[in-house]
């Protein structure tokens, strides 16, 4: 599933916090965001999952464009930040909950989520478990990003997925995107500040600034340091 | 002083900047228009107490009426203010950390919560009958200024009560609910079996206090300064707990699995009643109204002699059965402004949404009928009818105007909050406003149709029918309000308030 972006503007107040002509990520793509707090990250996220009116252009995923359909969320999974938890439940109960929003029997639901085991707190699926709002936070947002991923959504969206997360899952993490984006064709769209990780998980990145993309790269052995590079030099 | 005078500039600047970062002139003139109603309304009772209260029995002054049941109104008061007022704890936290001594700190906020809405508007009644019953009605100005001297101490003696109780028990609000219950219920039995010991202690109190005895006065001003300083004491050492903390993790007895074969309508419906039960604000509004369905209908059902009136009548139809979803469906959707990005990105239909918020509200109304039944079968049968008749308004007409409301809410409401119960977090005007719509036409069709009561009923009842038979069609018209405004409510719910 396509997604595209034709024209893009959003404006708070007199300030374009948003500006992008045009954007285009193919079917299968991993797609990397780079920039600095307030570059227009998040705004652009926001505008592709339809939670912020656009002053202009669209948003299409698929063929529909998002401001003006429903059924193209029931092939996005997203994770951008606590909102996306419902931390009044168990990990298991909001899971069962997100799988029964995506039309999956009970069996289907926990098929899915054996492969996110080692990456999920440990008990996460004990009926016995806790609520989510007493994990800690980077166990809270483990719950997140795989809420957006295992129903075996066609594109994620995620925002700052490395971020909170110990080491290890940090490592496995990284592992499960690559996996689910070369293995099964997930199309992947991911906003980070951690270089390192996004150079090694997507194949394209994109440089954000002050709302517009200054810059584009096809991931290489290269591409790390050029873009510590440029930062380093703002 | 140094520290004090920090301390009012900084609430002088948080009050004026709140004010300018709403629109001011709008929120002054309406909010000006409904402070004048409430004026008007409480200082002509109060003057016009003699008129209005016809009710005084033969032989008794208006002064000793009221001293006979002033504790009866303190102690309402006290439990609803319980709820409504602003505690000095969450205040004070952000100066914690700076060398501030923390006696001083609870001593400033502790008097500064005195300014507080709630100890100003029983003077709106309290002063225009002080002045004609008290001071143009013959009374020595030394007793009449010895009684309101009397009233503020017990005014005052409340608040600090109340901020000692919430502080004593922030964290298990069950407590104080079923001590308000049993206050409730002891109440009603003194009307029911007719001892009236807490109409004879009001009237004894106050009407010493009206004839100047200073030792009485002396007594409540010691009163008053020992739960100052009690208070003062307990919010100083319950400064050290955190009071977002959530105690230790709760663990479920058994997690409800959501699967597809219940319906995605009923899932969400299960997963709102989650949301209630296991978040305080919500739950508590949940307590006070099953408390408000018991405790305070059944003193209005009880005090026949008092409310006689059809629009008090309307009034007690439309809280028995209708109190949870006035209270808790005016800040739908707002309810769950923390979690509003993720119903949104996902696929949720939002006919869904409303459907289930729909049935939420219809259910309610049934659930509160059948609490509140038991009360009007023994306390006052004269009302079933009325009460038969408002589950149907309530569940067809009352839960549509607060979806209506709901889907204008753009505050964000954090649901979680601990330290303090009810707030005004996730309210507007509008919420204000929204009783004229809710409570005057089935007030006034009531009163308007007195002396032909049937078809009063039947017509409110049938409009509630008529309301309920069209309920599909109110979730498609509130699911395309939902599609309009969900950006602005999304954006409005991302923001944090002070």
């Amino acid at each position: 599933m396509k997604i595209d972006v034709h024209r893009l503007k959003k404006r708070y107040n007199d300030h374009f916090a948003l500006d992008v002509p045009a954007l285009s990520i193919e079917p299968g793509q991993s797609f990397g965001l780079v920039g600095n707090n307030g570059a227009g990250k998040t705004t652009l996220l926001r505008l592709l999952l339809d939670l912020l009116p656009a002053d202009d252009g669209e948003v299409r995923i698929g063929d529909e464009p998002v401001a003006l359909a429903e059924a193209w969320k029931r092939h996005v999974g997203s994770y951008l930040d606590s909102s996306f938890l419902l931390d009044y439940l168990s990990p298991l109960e909001f899971l069962s909950f997100i799988g029964s929003v995506y039309g999956l029997s009970r069996s289907e639901i926990l098929d899915r989520l054996t492969p996110f085991t080692p990456f999920l707190p440990a008990g996460a699926l004990d009926p016995h478990g806790v609520l989510i709002r007493d994990l800690s936070t980077g166990n809270a947002k483990k719950v997140g990003i795989v809420a957006a991923l295992f129903f075996e959504p066609d594109i994620a969206i995620l925002d700052e997925p490395f971020a909170n997360l110990d080491p290890r899952s940090q490592i496995v993490l990284k592992n499960l995107l690559r996996d689910l984006n070369t293995k099964k064709g997930l199309t992947l769209l991911i906003s980070s500040h951690d270089l390192a990780h996004v150079t090694e998980v997507c194949k394209r990145i994109a440089v954000l600034e002050d709302g517009h993309f200054i810059r584009e790269i096809d991931t290489s052995e290269e591409t790390l340091r050029e873009l510590q590079d440029y930062f380093a030099a703002e | 002083m140094a520290v004090y005078r920090q301390l009012l500039a900084h609430h002088w600047k948080s009050f004026t900047r709140s004010l300018s970062r709403r629109n001011r002139w709008l929120t002054v003139l309406a909010g000006g228009m409904v402070m004048l109603y409430v004026t008007v309304l409480l200082g002509g009772m109060g003057f016009f107490f003699k008129e209005v209260f016809r009710g005084t029995p033969a032989g008794i002054d208006s002064v000793s009426f009221l001293n006979q049941h002033l504790i009866e109104v303190l102690l309402g008061m006290f439990s609803m203010r319980f709820f409504l007022q602003q505690g000095p704890r969450m205040k004070i936290r952000p100066y914690l950390h700076l060398p501030i001594p923390r006696k001083k700190l609870v001593r400033f906020y502790q008097l500064f919560s005195l300014f507080s809405f709630h100890n100003v508007i029983p003077y709106l009644f309290i002063l225009p009958f002080w002045m004609r019953y008290f001071i143009a009605g013959g009374y020595e100005l030394g007793g009449a200024l010895t009684w309101l001297a009397g009233f503020t101490l017990f005014l005052f003696l409340s608040h600090f009560a109340i901020n000692l109780l919430r502080t004593v028990l922030s964290r298990n609000s069950f407590h104080f609910l079923i001590a308000v219950s049993v206050m409730a219920s002891l109440l009603v039995i003194d009307q029911v079996i007719q001892t009236h010991f807490v109409s004879l202690m009001s009237f004894v109190l106050f009407g010493q206090l009206a004839a100047g005895n200073l030792y009485f006065l002396g007594l409540i001003a010691a009163c008053t300064v020992s739960i100052f300083l009690y208070s003062s004491a307990v919010i100083r050492h319950n400064l050290r707990s955190t009071p977002e903390a959530h105690g230790s993790p709760r663990v479920l007895r058994r997690a409800i699995f959501f699967g597809p074969k219940r319906g995605q309508v009923m899932n969400l419906v299960m997963l709102e009643l989650r949301m209630i039960w296991r978040n305080k604000r919500p739950k508590h509004y949940f307590l006070l109204s099953v408390v408000f369905a018991l405790a305070y209908i059944s003193l209005m059902l009880a005090d026949t002699d008092m409310f006689q009136s059809e629009a008090i009548n309307a009034v007690i139809g439309l809280f028995a059965s209708g109190t949870f979803a006035l209270n808790y469906g005016q800040l739908m959707f707002a309810w769950e402004s923390i979690y509003f990005d993720g119903f949104l990105a996902r696929s949720i239909r939002p006919e869904e949404m409303v459907l289930a918020k729909l049935m939420i509200l219809q259910g309610s109304c049934l659930l509160f009928f059948l609490i509140s039944l038991p009360l009007f079968i023994w306390l006052n049968p004269d009302l079933l009818l009325l009460h038969v008749t408002f589950l149907f308004y309530n569940a067809g007409v009352t839960s549509v105007l607060m979806l209506a409301l709901a889907v204008r809410n753009q505050h964000r409401v954090d649901i979680a909050r601990s330290g303090s119960f009810f707030n005004y977090e996730g309210f507007s005007l509008s919420h204000w406003l929204w009783i004229i719509p809710t409570v005057l036409p089935p007030a006034l069709t009531l009163f308007l149709l007195q002396n032909i009561r049937w078809t009063a009923l039947l017509f409110i009842g049938g409009v509630g029918v008529a309301s309920l038979v069209f309920s599909r069609q109110w979730s498609e018209y509130f699911t395309q309000q939902l599609l309009s405004r969900k950006y602005q409510m999304a954006m409005g719910f991302r923001k944090y308030e002070d």
